[in-house]
C-alpha cells in the first residue's frame, strides 16, 4: 500500500530536446523534512512542480496523499501549501484583501495564526501587494500558504529573499509548527544552514538525477575528507577508487570520499605508509564536494 | 560603434510576429492605400476654367491683379475625400507603431544595463531617432509625394499624433492620447481636411509651428529615456504588448504597474477598495455558483461593469462625433454606427479571453487552492464568461441608446430582434475564440488572429447583409452556425486549458 505522502516513480519531464529529469525515484513519508538540494538548472523547481501537477511528466508518475497530481482532489488540496519561488498574487489588492480572499477558498482557514503571523513579520496590511519589496512578496506566500496549517508544505526556495531577521522567523514558525504535528515539508533551498536545522532527510539532484536520498546523519557519515600525510613522496597518480576529489601535494593528499569506510581509511595507512586524518564535513561542503567531484 | 548599432537594430527584428504585422501591414495596407490616393490625383489637373482677369473701367486687363495669382496652387487638386485616406495611411500606423516603440525603449532604458553598459545610450537612441524619423518624417514625406500634398502639413499631422501618444503611454496616461485622437479624427472632419490638406499653403506657418512642437516633444521624449532613473515614476517597463512572456525583472515591473494603476487617482483607489471590501460577504466556499463570484475578484482592480461603462461612453462619444462633424452627408452616416456594433460585438468576446490570459501566470497558484482542476476551470470560464455578458448588455445598451434616441435611426423590432440574435451569437463566437486563443503565451499573436478573424468574418457578414435584406430564416441560420462555433471553439479550449502546464 503507499503511504507515501509525494511519491516520484521513474519521473522524467522533458522541455522540447531538453531533458531535464530523468528516471526519478522519490518516496515522501509522512512526518518526514525533506531537504532538496541541488545546483542551479539541476531540476529542483522542475521536480518540485511535476510533484504538483503544475507540469506535466514526460513519463513516469507523480502521487500526492496516494492520488494523481494532475488531477488531484479538493479534499487533496485542501491539505498541502506551496510557495513557489517567484510569488504571484493580485498585485492591486491590499495585503489584508489579498489574505481575505485567498481565505475565502478554505473552509479550514486559521485566521487568528494568519494574524500573528503578519504581525511577526511586520506586514505592511494596508499596503498593496504589487508596491512590495521581493522580501515582503515572499513573506506574503509564506503566510498564504501557511494559512490553513496544511498538512504537506512544499517550499521552493522560500527564504531566498529574507532578511536573516525575517528568515530566522521563519525558521521558527516552520520549526513550531512541527513541533508535535505530524507534518510532511519538501524544502529546496541554497542555504544549506537552514537545512541542517529543519531536515530529517536530505536529497540532492544533479542532472536530473537523484544522486542521493537518504537521513541527512547517513549522508554525513558516508562523505568525509580524507588528509593523508606520507612519509614518501605521494605519486602524480594517486588515487582513491570512488573518491570525489583528490588533490595530491608531494607526500600530502586531501581525498573526498562519497562511501566512506574505516576499512578505506586502514587501507590507506598501510599502502602508503601514512597518516590519516578523518574530517567530518557539513552539508554544506558536502553539496560542494559532490557538485565539484561530478564537475572533475 | 557600427556593430552596436547593428546589435540595437536586431532587438527591433527579433519580435516576429510584429515584424510578419508589420510587413503585412505595408504589403496589404500601406501600398494599396499609397497606389490609391496617387491614382487619386489626376495626372493631369482638371483646373476649374480661368477667371477672366479684372478689367478697369476702360475694359483693359488689371495687372496687378494678375500679377500675385499664383498659375497652381498644388493642394488645391486634392479632392475633399482623398483627406481620410491619408490620414489612415498616417494614422494608423503611427497608433499602431507607438505602443510597441514606447514598450520596446522603456525595456531598454528602463533598466540598470542603460546605465552600466558602455556606449549603450548613445547606440540605442541613434537607433530609435533615425526610426522615428523614418516614421514621422521620410514617411509622411512619401505620402506627400504621393497624393501631391503639402509634405510640411503631413508631417505635422505625423507629429501631432505621435507625440502625445508616446508620451501617454510612456506615462501611462490616457489623457494625452485625446491629443492624438483628436489630431486622428479631425481629417474626418471637413473643417479638419481643410486646414491639414486642402488649405495646407495658407496654413504652413501654423503647420510648421505644430511640426515643431512635435519634434520638441519627441526630442523631450528621447531625452527623458536618456535619463531615467530607478526613482523616477516613469521607470517601469511597458509590458502590454508582452511579446515576450515575462520573467524576473519584468514580472516585478509589471505588478509595481499594476498596484499604480490601483491608486493612481482617489476615485480609482476608492471604487477599487469598495469593491474589494465587499469580498467578506463571500462565504468560504469551494464549490456552486459561489465560485465564479469569488474569483472575479482575481480579475482585475474594479467591477466589468465599470470598465464596460467607461467603454461604451468612449464609442459613445466617437460615434456621435464621427455622425456629426464628419463627411457623411445626412442619411448615410452608417460607419459611425457599424463602427459602434462592431465593438459592441467583438469586444464583449475578446474581453473573456483577454481576462483569462492576464490571468495566467496566477492560474498556477489558484490550481493549487483546494478545488479541482475542472472545478477551477470552469469556474473562471462561468466569471469570464459572466463579465463578457455585463460588457455586452452594456455596450449594447450604450449603442441603442446612441442610434435611437440620440442620432433617431428608425429601428423596427424585427430588425432589433434580428440584431440582438446575430450580435449575441457572434459575441459567443467571438469567446470562444478569444478563449481558445488564450492559451497562447504570445499576446500579440492573439491579438493579430482575432484581427484577422474579426476583420473578415465582419467583412464577409457585411457584404451579406449589404446585399439587401436578409430574411429571417438565414439570419436564424447564421446565428446557429455562430452558436455552433462558438461551442466548438469553447470544448476546445476548455480542453486546452484542463490540459495546459501551468507552471
Amino acid at each position: 500500500m503507499n503511504t507515501s505522502v509525494v511519491r516520484l516513480d521513474h519521473l522524467q519531464k522533458s522541455f522540447a530536446a531538453k531533458q531535464v529529469l530523468r528516471d526519478i525515484d522519490l518516496p515522501i513519508e509522512p512526518g518526514t523534512v525533506l531537504g532538496l538540494l541541488g545546483s542551479n538548472g539541476s531540476g529542483k523547481t522542475t521536480l518540485i512542480k511535476c510533484a504538483l501537477g503544475l507540469l506535466r511528466p514526460t513519463a513516469g508518475s507523480a502521487t500526492v496523499f496516494g492520488e494523481n497530481v494532475w488531477d488531484l482532489s479538493a479534499a487533496a488540496k485542501a491539505r498541502l501549501g506551496y510557495v513557489p519561488q517567484e510569488v504571484t498574487t493580485y498585485p492591486w489588492m491590499r495585503v489584508r484583501q489579498v489574505i481575505t480572499y485567498t481565505a475565502a477558498f478554505y473552509p479550514n482557514w486559521k485566521q487568528p495564526f494568519v494574524d500573528e503571523l503578519c504581525r511577526r513579520w511586520h506586514l505592511p496590511l494596508e499596503d498593496r501587494v504589487g508596491a512590495l519589496s521581493t522580501g515582503q512578496l515572499q513573506t506574503v506566500g509564506i503566510v498564504l500558504a501557511l494559512g490553513h496549517e496544511p498538512e504537506l508544505l512544499v517550499l521552493d526556495e522560500p527564504v531566498a529573499s529574507l532578511d536573516p531577521s525575517a528568515r530566522r522567523e521563519f525558521l521558527r514558525t516552520l520549526l513550531e509548527m512541527l513541533d508535535g504535528h505530524e507534518r510532511t515539508v519538501l524544502f529546496s533551498t541554497h542555504i544549506t544552514s537552514d537545512l541542517e536545522r529543519v531536515a530529517n532527510r536530505v536529497a540532492i539532484l544533479g542532472d536530473g538525477q537523484i544522486r542521493f536520498h537518504g537521513e541527512l546523519d547517513e549522508l554525513k557519515d558516508r562523505v568525509k575528507r580524507l588528509r593523508i600525510s606520507s612519509r614518501r613522496e605521494l605519486p602524480a597518480s594517486f588515487a582513491v577508487p570512488g573518491s570525489l576529489r583528490c588533490e595530491v601535494a608531494g607526500a600530502n593528499a586531501t581525498v573526498s570520499v562519497a562511501n566512506f569506510d574505516e576499512r578505506l581509511a586502514a587501507d590507506m595507512r598501510q599502502t602508503w605508509d601514512a597518516d590519516v586524518a578523518i574530517q567530518d564535513l557539513n552539508l554544506e561542503e558536502i553539496f560542494v564536494e559532490m557538485h565539484n567531484g561530478r564537475a572533475n | 560603434m557600427a556593430e552596436r548599432i547593428k546589435q540595437v537594430l536586431i532587438t527591433y527584428v527579433t519580435h516576429r510576429y510584429i515584424l510578419a504585422a508589420c510587413l503585412a501591414g505595408v504589403v496589404l495596407f500601406v501600398v494599396p492605400n499609397l497606389i490609391a490616393v496617387s491614382r487619386n490625383h489626376p495626372s493631369t489637373p482638371t483646373l476649374p476654367p480661368p477667371l477672366p482677369p479684372p478689367v478697369n473701367e476702360l475694359g483693359q486687363p488689371e495687372l496687378s491683379a494678375s500679377v500675385g495669382r499664383p498659375s497652381t496652387f498644388p493642394s488645391q487638386q486634392i479632392a475633399p475625400s482623398i483627406a481620410p485616406q491619408i490620414m489612415m495611411l498616417i494614422g494608423m500606423p503611427l497608433l499602431f507603431l507607438a505602443s510597441f516603440l514606447v514598450g520596446h525603449a522603456k525595456t531598454q532604458f528602463a533598466h540598470s544595463r542603460a546605465r552600466l553598459t558602455p556606449d549603450f545610450i548613445f547606440a540605442h537612441i541613434a537607433v530609435l531617432a533615425a526610426i522615428l524619423f523614418l516614421l514621422l518624417v521620410a514617411y509622411p514625406m512619401l505620402i506627400a509625394w504621393c497624393a501631391h500634398a503639402e509634405s510640411t502639413s503631413l508631417v505635422a499631422i505625423a507629429l501631432a499624433i505621435a507625440a502625445p501618444s508616446i508620451w501617454g503611454i510612456h506615462r501611462g496616461r490616457v489623457s494625452w492620447f485625446f491629443v492624438s485622437l483628436g489630431a486622428f479624427y479631425s481629417l474626418f472632419t471637413e473643417r479638419g481636411a481643410n486646414f491639414w490638406i486642402i488649405d495646407a499653403e495658407q496654413n504652413w506657418t501654423v503647420h510648421v509651428l505644430i511640426a515643431v512642437a512635435g519634434a520638441v516633444l519627441i526630442a523631450a521624449w528621447l531625452r527623458r529615456l536618456c535619463q531615467l532613473r530607478e526613482e523616477l515614476d516613469d521607470y517601469q517597463t511597458n509590458i502590454q504588448w508582452g511579446v515576450s512572456r515575462p520573467g524576473g525583472g519584468e514580472a516585478i515591473e509589471q505588478r509595481r504597474l499594476q498596484a499604480n494603476q490601483a491608486r493612481r487617482s482617489p476615485l480609482i483607489t476608492w471604487i477599487s477598495d469598495n469593491w474589494l471590501a465587499r469580498l467578506p460577504a463571500v462565504p468560504p466556499t469551494n464549490r456552486g455558483m459561489q465560485l465564479p463570484r469569488l474569483l472575479l475578484y482575481g480579475f482585475s482592480p474594479w467591477p466589468m461593469e465599470l470598465q464596460a461603462i467607461w467603454m461604451a461612453l468612449a464609442m459613445g462619444a466617437m460615434t456621435l462625433f464621427m455622425a456629426n462633424f464628419a463627411f457623411s452627408k445626412p442619411g448615410s452616416n452608417t460607419f459611425p454606427i457599424h463602427m459602434f456594433l462592431f465593438f459592441a460585438t467583438v469586444m464583449p468576446g475578446w474581453i473573456g479571453g483577454l481576462s483569462l490570459a492576464q490571468r495566467r501566470p496566477r492560474i498556477a497558484t489558484e490550481l493549487l487552492r483546494p478545488l479541482t482542476r475542472c472545478q477551477l476551470m470552469d469556474s473562471l470560464f462561468a466569471a469570464a464568461a459572466r463579465n463578457s455578458i455585463v460588457h455586452w448588455l452594456i455596450m449594447n445598451a450604450g449603442l441603442l441608446f446612441v442610434a435611437w434616441l440620440v442620432l433617431r435611426i428608425q429601428i423596427t423590432a424585427g430588425n432589433l430582434i434580428m440584431y440582438v440574435l446575430l450580435s449575441a451569437t457572434a459575441t459567443f463566437a467571438a469567446w470562444g475564440l478569444s478563449v481558445r486563443t488564450a492559451v497562447w503565451s504570445s499576446p500579440f499573436l492573439r491579438i493579430l488572429v482575432m484581427m484577422i478573424v474579426f476583420g473578415l468574418s465582419f467583412g464577409v457578414a457585411a457584404g451579406w447583409l449589404a446585399k439587401g435584406e436578409a430574411s429571417s430564416v438565414s439570419v436564424l441560420i447564421a446565428a446557429m452556425a455562430l452558436v455552433a462555433i462558438g461551442a466548438a471553439l469553447v470544448a476546445s479550449a476548455r480542453k486546452a486549458w484542463l490540459n495546459l502546464e501551468l507552471g
